[in-house]
């Protein structure tokens, strides 16, 4: 229990301030009671997601996962500029100063509020349709290995819900941690991908459409996850 | 081009392609620090059986020894929390709390009336096996929120970590605006529970709080259990991120 603040038992009261464990960003996850809302649709109404275009090195993951039989997507915020869905090449840090806002980000006034909520440095933004009966395999990504595991320098990725899917879940396991969940229209999921394994699901008969961030830690994240004496379900407009 | 392999547990790395649950069995629910929601769910009709705890037993305010009254006033269990025991100390519906001070063991426990009186709800208990300590329906009053807290039931046995008393929450009615927050040493995890899906936790160590948004009373079936390798071995009984359904 090194980490973790001295038990105070059954004989003293105790409050959130207690405890120091939480949202690790070099082991675990964070799955937000914030729900941010937005009329979205008409944006989300006129994007076309299409296949990702993989960098070789990683062309054998895409083809054991079935990537883009299961995935459509479009990028918000990409490499060079454009909506096509493409990686930095292996050992590139997810730099965000390298990154670009696309068309489909500028074209999208209540999508581009959105993306705008969340203040930490972002380099991908992507548009994630998992099309109907689709089932993504439990694995891995490599956003960290790209720096060699820097703890100074760490890449989460944010995953938010633009609808209530009831049929759509997320199952993510770490070191301690196995859940399987759904989230709710305007959820978010902070997650390292490096060390939790994640695995989607879509039994619905509908695309369940996500933005997916990717970007680095930082203070406002920190920040964000800090949880209060009561649990509220905070909703925000954006 | 050369790629460090990451330094937790030894996961593949980018020139290796992935197995699960091959390549993570060290990965997955451990019972002290952490979380469990199933990718299983128990799915039947627990109409009849509510309505049947309501008409015939009645829920009464959420009963603990008296070592524990400052945690019920300072966190307003009474007007929060009822209860109807299927399993209880002395084999009664409206004894909830624990015999003493001593290790919460199964062998501590009777069934109660209202057990037998259940068809689907039982079915659900009796899966969980011999395990079972105390059993009871946690209801939720309408609009009521329980802060963020621990509980107690490890600091009998001294956190004893091969012993662990471990809790499994079950929802039984719908769930429309219900929600649950558990804090654990890596992750911080707000969901909404579906019906029959099952939590299990270490209620000492994983801190949690939960909302009722809704102006019905949200009713889950809470189990103490003795078997922490019975809870481990779930994931891997269940590796599939498919959610499979069990008929009850």
């Amino acid at each position: 229990m090194d980490e973790v603040k001295p038990y105070k038992g059954s004989y003293t009261t105790h409050r959130v301030d207690d405890f120091a464990g939480g949202f690790d960003p070099l082991k675990g996850f964070y799955i937000s009671n914030i729900l941010l809302d937005a009329p979205w649709e008409e944006d989300l109404n006129k994007l076309r997601p299409m296949d990702l275009e993989c960098h070789p090195h990683y062309h054998q993951h895409m083809e054991d996962r079935n990537f883009n039989q299961i995935f459509q997507t479009l990028s918000l915020r990409s490499i060079d500029g454009e909506v096509t869905p493409t990686q930095p090449p292996p050992g590139q840090d997810e730099d965000p100063d390298l990154f670009y806002y696309t068309d489909a980000y500028h074209n999208s006034p209540v999508l581009k509020r959105v993306c705008d909520w969340f203040q930490f440095p972002i380099s991908r933004i992507r548009l994630f349709s998992q099309q109907p009966g689709q089932t993504l395999q439990f694995h891995h990504d490599f956003d960290n290995e790209r720096t060699g595991f820097d703890p100074n320098n760490v890449t989460v990725r944010i995953i938010m819900a633009l609808g209530d899917y009831p049929d759509a879940w997320y199952r993510l396991a770490n070191e301690s941690v196995d859940v399987t969940f759904r989230l709710a229209r305007g959820q978010f999921i902070i997650l390292n991908t490096d060390v939790t394994w994640h695995a989607t699901v879509n039994n619905g008969e509908v695309p369940r459409h996500t933005l997916n961030f990717i970007g680095k830690r930082n203070d406002w994240i920190e920040n964000l996850v800090k949880p209060k004496d009561i649990l509220e379900i905070e909703r925000v407009q954006v | 081009m050369e790629v460090m392999t990451s330094p937790v547990r030894n996961m593949p790395n980018s020139k290796q392609l992935q197995n699960y649950p091959d390549d993570a069995q060290e990965f997955g629910y451990q019972p002290e620090w952490g979380l469990y929601t199933s990718s299983f769910v128990f799915r039947g009709d627990f109409t009849n059986d509510l309505k049947l705890l309501q008409d015939k037993y009645g829920y009464k305010p959420l009963q603990v020894t008296q070592q524990f009254d400052n945690q019920v006033t300072d966190r307003n269990l009474g007007t929060i929390i009822s209860s109807v025991a299927f399993r209880s100390s002395d084999g009664t519906v409206h004894t909830h709390r624990h015999p003493g001070d001593i290790d919460e063991t199964p062998e501590l426990f009777q069934y109660t009336p209202a057990y037998y009186d259940m068809t689907t709800i039982r079915n659900i208990i009796d899966w969980f096996g011999d395990s079972v300590c105390r059993c009871r329906i946690f209801r939720q009053e309408p609009g009521k929120d329980l802060p963020m807290h621990y509980d107690f039931d490890n600091e009998r046995n001294s956190f004893d970590n091969q012993n662990q008393t471990l809790r499994a929450l079950i929802q039984l009615t719908p769930n429309t605006e219900n929600w649950m927050r558990f804090k654990s040493k890596t992750s911080d995890i707000t969901l909404r529970p579906a019906a029959g899906q099952a939590i299990v936790f270490n209620a000492d160590w994983v801190w949690h709080g939960t909302v009722n948004y809704t102006d019905k009373p949200r009713d889950c079936l809470m189990l103490i259990l003795k078997d922490q390798d019975f809870v481990m071995n779930l994931g891997k009984r269940f590796p599939s991120h498919k959610i499979e359904f069990i008929e009850v």
